[in-house]
C-alpha cells in the first residue's frame, strides 16, 4: 500500500531538496544550474549543458549521478564516433580471440540512471540520429534482444563558442531536449578565488565522493514524476497566459515585442514546438512542487522559460551566430511584454 | 478791593469746576448704567405713538437712587411726554441695582418730518458724602406726520437725501482675498488628495486610472478578475514591464515612493496568485474592496501625498 499523496509529495520534495544541498556542497556558484537539473530529473526530461571547457560540468553530473543512484555512463563526441560505438565495443579476449561486449549505452541495462554525452556537437548526425532515437523510445534493440533505458536521462554538452570540426543539432533533434542549461563561470570573485585557492576543488574525484549516494531512488522516478505531474493545477488564466507565451514566440510582432538589436520580425523563423511547450508546463509544475504549491504560477514558467524555450527557437540564418545572446534578448522581452493576466480576455 | 473780588470770582469758578471734576469722577465709580434698552426703531414713529426706555443702573452703597429727584410724570420737553415710570430694585451688599423703566408717548403735531429725541434724564444720587447723579443720554428719532398740511406736492415733503458715511473696507477686503487664497489653496489639495478626475497635473498615473477603473466594477468573479488585472497593468506600466512577485524589490528600488506599502504590495501579489492562479474561492466584495483600499492608497504614494 503506498503513503498517501501529501506523505508522497512531501517526502520526495525533501529528497530533492537533500540533492541539491548534496550537490551545492560540492559544486559552488551553480545553484541555479542545480535547481534546473534537479527539474529536469524529476520531469524526467533531456538536459543539453552549455559551457566552456573546465566551469565543473562533469563534476556537476557525476555528483547528481551520486545523488540519484543508479548507473552513470559517459561517451566523448568525436568526428570519427560512429553510433555502434554506443552499443558495442570489440576487444581481443585473454584467450586471443575477438570477442563484443555492450558499449555505455547498453551496458547498466535497466540501471542506467545518467547518460553523459560530452560534446555531443562533435559527433557526427548519425551519432545524433541513434542517440535522439534512445532519448525520445527509451528503449533499443541490439544482440537480438531488446533493451529497455526506462530510468535513462541524457545530459549532453556542447560548446557553442568552438565551431570547428562540429556538427551542428539540427532543430528537429534540439527540441528532444528539454532544457539547453547553461553552465557559466561564477562571477563572485569570492567564489572564483575559492575556485583557484581552495585545494578541495583541485580533485574532481574526491569531490564528488563527498555527496551522499542514492538520496532518490531512480527506480522510482518515473512512477512519482506522473503523480507529481496530475497533482499540480493551472488555473484557466494561466492556460491563456501559456498560450501567450506559445503564440508570442511564433508572432512576437502580435504581441509587441520589440528588441533593442534586430527587427523581431526578421529574426525569428519558427517558435516554440508543441512538444517544447508540454515541456514547459511540465518542467513548470516540477518548481511548482518543488516551491510547495499545488497550482501553477507564472512565476514556474519563468523559472524554466528560457532554458526551455531558447534552444527550440530557430532563428532566420542570419542570426545564428549570434544565438546565444539574441536568444536570451528575445526570451527576457517576451516574459517582460505578455501579460498576465491577458487585458483583452480579462475584458 | 475790586481786584480782591475779582480774584475771588475766578478761585470760585475754579474750585467749581475741580468740585464738578470730582463729583464726575464719583459717578463712573459708585453708579454705572449696565444697560439702556432704547426703542428698536428710530424712524416711521408718529403722534400718540410710545417709546420705552430701559435702564438698569447699579448703584455702591452706600449711595442710593433720590427717588424724590426722578424725571416726573407728565413732564413735556418739545412734544415728548413722560407718560409713566416704574422703578424696580434689588439689593445686594455692595449695593442696589436698579431697573427703570421710562415711556415717553409722543404728541407732536408737526406736518414735516422732523427729529425729535427722548429727553436726556439725570438720575440723582443720595446717602453718599458727595452729591453725585448719573446721566442718561437723549435719544433722537424721526418724527413722522401722519398727513401733510394741507393738499401739497409729495415733493416739498421731501427732505435732502444725505450719502451715508462709507465704511472703510479695504482691510476686509485683504482678508477676504487672503481668506479666499487660502480657501482656494486647500480645496485645491483636497480636491488633488481625493479627486478621481484627471484634470489636474500628476492626476492621470497608473494608478489613478485603475483606482478609477475599479470604481465602475461588479462586485462578482468577472468583476474581481477584471480589477486584479486592472491592477497589475497599473504595476506593470509603472515598471515598465511585466511585474511579478519575485521582482518586488527591484521594483521598490526603483519606486521608493512605495516602499511604505511594501507588505500590503506582498499581499496584493499572494492574493492575486491565490484568485488567478490557485482558483482559491474568496469573498468577492471583500477582494474589491481590499482593492479599492490598495488603489486608493497606491495612488496616493503615486501623487507624493
Amino acid at each position: 500500500m503506498s503513503p498517501p499523496l501529501d506523505h508522497q509529495l512531501t517526502d520526495w520534495r525533501n529528497h530533492a531538496l537533500k540533492l541539491e544541498n548534496e550537490v551545492k556542497k560540492v559544486i559552488v556558484g551553480q545553484d541555479k544550474a542545480i535547481r534546473l537539473m534537479n527539474i529536469a530529473i524529476f520531469a524526467r526530461g533531456h538536459v543539453l549543458l552549455e559551457g566552456g571547457v573546465g566551469v565543473g560540468k562533469t563534476t556537476l553530473l557525476q555528483s547528481i549521478a551520486r545523488c540519484i543512484g543508479g548507473a552513470y555512463e559517459r561517451i566523448e563526441g568525436t568526428v570519427d564516433l560512429m553510433p555502434n560505438d554506443l552499443i558495442y565495443h570489440t576487444y581481443l579476449g585473454e584467450d586471443g580471440r575477438p570477442k563484443i561486449d555492450e558499449g555505455p549505452l547498453l551496458r547498466a541495462g535497466e540501471n542506467l540512471s545518467v547518460f553523459f554525452f560530452n560534446e555531443i556537437n562533435r559527433a557526427r548526425p548519425q551519432v545524433h540520429a541513434l542517440m535522439l532515437r534512445v532519448m525520445a523510445e527509451r528503449h533499443i534493440s541490439a544482440f537480438k534482444k531488446e533493451y529497455r533505458l526506462p530510468h535513462m536521462v541524457v545530459f549532453a554538452d556542447r560548446n557553442q563558442v568552438e565551431k570547428n570540426e562540429t556538427f551542428e543539432i539540427p532543430s528537429a533533434a534540439r527540441d528532444r531536449f528539454m532544457m539547453e542549461i547553461p553552465i557559466e563561470i561564477p562571477e563572485d570573485r569570492e567564489l572564483r578565488k575559492s575556485l583557484m585557492f581552495n585545494v578541495k576543488f583541485q580533485h574532481a574525484e574526491n569531490l564528488t565522493k563527498q555527496v551522499e549516494s542514492n538520496v532518490l531512488q531512480f527506480d522510482q522516478l518515473n512512477q512519482f514524476s506522473d503523480t507529481l505531474q496530475s497533482h499540480i493545477k493551472s488555473s484557466p488564466t494561466l492556460e491563456d497566459y501559456a498560450i501567450d507565451l506559445w503564440e508570442s514566440t511564433q508572432s512576437p510582432a502580435k504581441f509587441g515585442i520589440k528588441m533593442d538589436s534586430v527587427d523581431v520580425n526578421r529574426l525569428v523563423h519558427t517558435g516554440a514546438s508543441p512538444r517544447g511547450m508540454g515541456m514547459l508546463l511540465k518542467a513548470a509544475r516540477v518548481n511548482a512542487w518543488l516551491m510547495n504549491r499545488d497550482s501553477l504560477y507564472p512565476e514556474d514558467i519563468h523559472a524554466v522559460f528560457h532554458e526551455l524555450i531558447a534552444h527550440r527557437l530557430v532563428f532566420n540564418s542570419m542570426y545564428e551566430n549570434r544565438r546565444t545572446q539574441l536568444a536570451r534578448e528575445f526570451t527576457t522581452q517576451i516574459l517582460n511584454t505578455v501579460a498576465v493576466p491577458a487585458q483583452a480576455k480579462a475584458a | 478791593m475790586k481786584n480782591f473780588k475779582t480774584k475771588c470770582y475766578v478761585l470760585l469758578g475754579m474750585f467749581a469746576i475741580f468740585n464738578g471734576a470730582i463729583a464726575q469722577e464719583s459717578k463712573i465709580s459708585e453708579a454705572k448704567i449696565i444697560s439702556v434698552i432704547n426703542p428698536l426703531q428710530s424712524h416711521n414713529i408718529q403722534v400718540g405713538d410710545v417709546l420705552s426706555r430701559k435702564i438698569i443702573l447699579d448703584v455702591k452703597a452706600p449711595y442710593q437712587l433720590s427717588l424724590q429727584t426722578l424725571p416726573m410724570k407728565g413732564v413735556r420737553h418739545d412734544d415728548v411726554e413722560l407718560s409713566q415710570i416704574s422703578i424696580t430694585q434689588s439689593a445686594s451688599k455692595e449695593g442696589v441695582q436698579y431697573n427703570i423703566d421710562l415711556r415717553y408717548q409722543v404728541f407732536s403735531a408737526v406736518f414735516v418730518p422732523s427729529v425729535l429725541q427722548l429727553p436726556a434724564e439725570r438720575f440723582a444720587l443720595t446717602g453718599g458724602p458727595q452729591a453725585l447723579s448719573v446721566n442718561l443720554p437723549a435719544w433722537k428719532f424721526w418724527f413722522s406726520p401722519l398727513a401733510p398740511k394741507g393738499m401739497t406736492k409729495a415733493r416739498e415733503n421731501m427732505h435732502m437725501q444725505f450719502k451715508p458715511t462709507q465704511i472703510d473696507l479695504q482691510q476686509h477686503k485683504n482678508k477676504l482675498i487672503v481668506f479666499t487664497g487660502i480657501l482656494i489653496v486647500g480645496l485645491l489639495g483636497l480636491v488633488y488628495i481625493n479627486a478621481d478626475k484627471r484634470w489636474l497635473p500628476f492626476m492621470n498615473g497608473a494608478f489613478a486610472k485603475a483606482h478609477r477603473k475599479l470604481k465602475k466594477l461588479p462586485k462578482n468573479a468577472e468583476g474581481e478578475k477584471q480589477a486584479l488585472s486592472d491592477m497589475h497593468q497599473a504595476f506593470n506600466q509603472l515598471h515598465g514591464s511585466n511585474l511579478f512577485a519575485n521582482e518586488l524589490n527591484i521594483f521598490l528600488t526603483k519606486h521608493p515612493a512605495f516602499v511604505k506599502l511594501t507588505k500590503e504590495i506582498e499581499a496584493f501579489f499572494e492574493q492575486s496568485n491565490q484568485a488567478l492562479f490557485a482558483q482559491k474561492t474568496q469573498s468577492s466584495d471583500q477582494l474589491m474592496a481590499d482593492l479599492m483600499v490598495l488603489s486608493r492608497r497606491l495612488r496616493d504614494c503615486e501623487r507624493g501625498v
